[in-house]
């Protein structure tokens, strides 16, 4: 617990310390004379998440501070999920621009539930069909509007 | 008085009556759906409203804001994922009642705090629109900086496992919010000369992705021990856990009264949204109970306290929306969109150029309030089923709806790829113990707490000494420092305690 608390103060402080000494200079032009700078705001934010980090770095090294509820690290299926469902939605955004918004929902549903572990046919059938349903009621007919 | 009961004529006919109620039923459904949230319904109605006359347009539009309000405590309570980020206190004791079996009361808890709070806050804004506009004409940039400070920093003790990992969420929901265009001088920040980073990332499509489907994500990957607990839920089989009893308002009325308070002072700040007004009541209600621990375990109070508050921010919002043409919300804000649509510019105007429109609104609002009890009473009991549908069937339907209303808010394909990147952010921020909530907050109101961080630099010549000259100010910047003492403090003692025992 403590050494993910490290490790995430870190991460912070670096991210921040780049911010500061590289993106925000390359990204965020100074501004005109006479003006407060564009960059204002973005400094001041990324001073912080410096601070904040090093504190909660500091305070897992030190052992305080470390709260009674500890986060859990990933669990396998947690980083499955999180791999599967994000690449499922963007081989849907594929398929639809190659076949249209009813084979990619159909794509979308199936597939996530397939990943969920929903193996009856009928509901690997109505589920879609309903999903799909409801979309094409509430897009199509109530608010007039279309996908893809 | 006289322009309510002027308005009431206008909208007792079946035709505007109708419209209102498919408002409220609409915005209902809509805010049921995990990450469909008001300003995604009311922006997706607008071009429904093109063909209507103003009066029932502006009904219409302000019915689903108002349904999708309440509606949004549903999903919080049945589902654990807040139809919007206002509802996350809801989920916090809405979610363990219904896993204890009374997720029948938790609903009607809700509800009955919605109405009242909507209640509230619409007869404010009759009483209140007016006279506040001499009030609000006198807060500066500097009281509001002072007032975003405080609260994104109460917000973040309040919603984060820690003090600093709330301020950290915080700190990049402003930094996320600096992405675009600059206000003042229209240079490019941080948009890696991609022209579609130019209007900054979309709230929408960023809140759909960092709360439903990080929360879908985190479900799949803990499927079976969800059903186990949808299992669970299903099981409250006495009267009582369905129904508010005697005790249940004993308990809830205090905190609703509160809540609607909250809720119409927050509103009325612009900039400041549910979401502060929905977590302020809840640790304001958490505070004064006699037994805080029941807090986070199914507190009927918790739930009341932060609906009340959540839905009394809408029509209170309206209020310097109504009195000066400034927008207190991201609901406010949209409706000024629909407003010059039909030709009506909100303002103070508005009262002597249109007295009987603004009558009919007002009346409008009050029907909506009575719409939205009849409804939910109606069907809450359709929309309680949803716990005994098993997650392998949930997750598939939220995340194509997800993804068509990150793609309707977002332009396309764009939407929907600013839903990903955001989901896998929220995914680590729950994991790590970060406040999406927080986040949100800090994206939302980062343009105005930009704009008055620097008009606040400029009154103040650019010396902090000047701060004497604005007391409100002050009053809030020790709040801060109070607050973060007291969190501090708070921390300290939850760690000490387990290595103690």
């Amino acid at each position: 617990m403590r050494a993910t608390q490290m490790f995430v103060g870190l991460i912070l402080a670096l991210f921040a310390a780049a911010m500061l000494l590289w993106l925000i200079p390359a990204q965020i032009p100074s501004g005109f004379a006479g003006q407060l700078s564009p960059r204002l705001l973005p400094q001041i934010t990324m001073w912080g998440v410096l601070g904040l980090g090093l504190w909660i770095a500091g305070t897992a090294v030190w052992g305080r501070g470390v709260p009674a509820h500890r986060p859990g690290v990933f669990a396998r299926a947690e980083l499955v999920a999180l791999v599967v469902l994000p690449a499922l939605v963007l081989v849907a955004l594929w398929v639809l621009t190659l076949a249209g918004p009813l084979a990619a929902g159909t794509l979308l549903v199936v597939g996530a539930a397939l990943m969920m572990g929903e193996r009856n046919p009928l509901a690997l059938v109505l589920l879609p069909a309903g999903a799909l349903g409801v979309g094409w009621l509430l897009l199509y007919r109530v608010l007039g509007t279309t996908v893809g | 008085m006289t322009q309510i009961l002027a308005g009431f004529p206008d909208i007792l006919n079946l035709l505007t009556l109708a419209w209102i109620v498919a408002g409220v039923a609409i915005g209902y459904l809509v805010g049921a759906l995990p990450g469909l949230g008001k300003a995604t319904a009311v922006a997706i109605a607008i071009p429904l409203t093109f063909a209507l006359p103003a009066l029932l347009a502006i009904a219409f539009l302000i019915g689903i804001a108002k349904g999708s309000a309440a509606g949004s405590a549903v999903s919080a309570i049945l589902l654990n994922v807040p139809g919007e980020p206002s509802s996350a206190p809801t989920a916090l004791d809405g979610y363990p009642l219904a896993r204890q079996g009374k997720a029948g009361k938790a609903l009607k808890a809700a509800l009955f705090a919605s109405v009242l709070g909507d209640l509230g806050a619409t007869l404010a804004l009759v009483a209140l629109a007016q006279p506040i506009a001499s009030y609000a004409l006198a807060i500066t940039p500097v009281e509001i900086c002072a007032v975003l400070i405080f609260s994104l920093t109460f917000v973040a003790g309040l919603s984060a496992e820690s003090l600093a990992k709330g301020l950290v969420a915080a700190l990049l929901g402003l930094l996320v919010a600096t992405v675009g265009l600059e206000i003042e001088s229209g240079l490019p920040r941080l948009t890696f000369g991609d022209y579609r980073l130019f209007d900054g990332i979309p709230l929408i499509p960023m809140a759909i992705g960092m709360l439903a489907v990080a929360e879908m994500i985190l479900q799949a990957g803990n499927r079976a021990a969800l059903d186990q607990q949808a299992a669970t839920v299903a099981k409250g089989v006495h009267p009582d856990d369905s129904r508010m009893t005697r005790d249940d308002w004993r308990r809830a009325a205090p905190a609703i009264v509160r809540g609607t308070a909250i809720g119409i002072g927050v509103g009325i700040l612009p900039g400041l949204g549910a979401s502060v007004g929905s977590f302020l009541s809840y640790g304001f209600a958490r505070s004064r109970a006699k037994d805080p621990g029941r807090f986070g375990k199914g507190a009927i109070e918790g739930v009341a306290a932060s609906e009340s508050a959540d839905n009394a921010v809408v029509p209170a919002s309206l209020i310097p929306l109504f009195a000066l043409g400034i927008p207190g919300s991201v609901i406010a804000a949209i409706l000024i969109g629909a407003f010059m649509l039909h030709g009506v510019a909100p303002g103070p105007l508005m009262f002597a150029q249109q007295p009987r429109l603004v009558g009919g609104i007002y009346a409008a609002m009050i029907a909506a309030s009575l719409a939205l009890l009849l409804i939910g009473l109606l069907f809450q009991g359709a929309f309680a089923r949803v716990v005994r549908v098993p997650t392998r069937h949930v997750v598939p339907v939220v995340l194509f709806l997800c993804v068509i209303g990150a793609w309707i808010e977002g332009g396309g394909a764009y939407g929907v790829q600013v839903m990903l990147v955001f989901s896998v952010l929220g995914v680590l921020f729950v994991k790590l113990g970060f406040s999406v909530v927080n986040f949100l907050i800090g994206f939302v109101i980062g343009r105005a707490f930009e704009l008055s961080l620097r008009q606040s630099i400029q009154i103040l010549g650019r010396d902090p000494a000047n701060l004497v000259s604005h007391p409100i100010a002050l009053i809030f910047l020790a709040m801060t420092a109070i607050a973060v003492w007291r969190f501090t403090r708070g921390a300290r003692r939850a760690t000490r305690q387990p290595e103690e025992t």
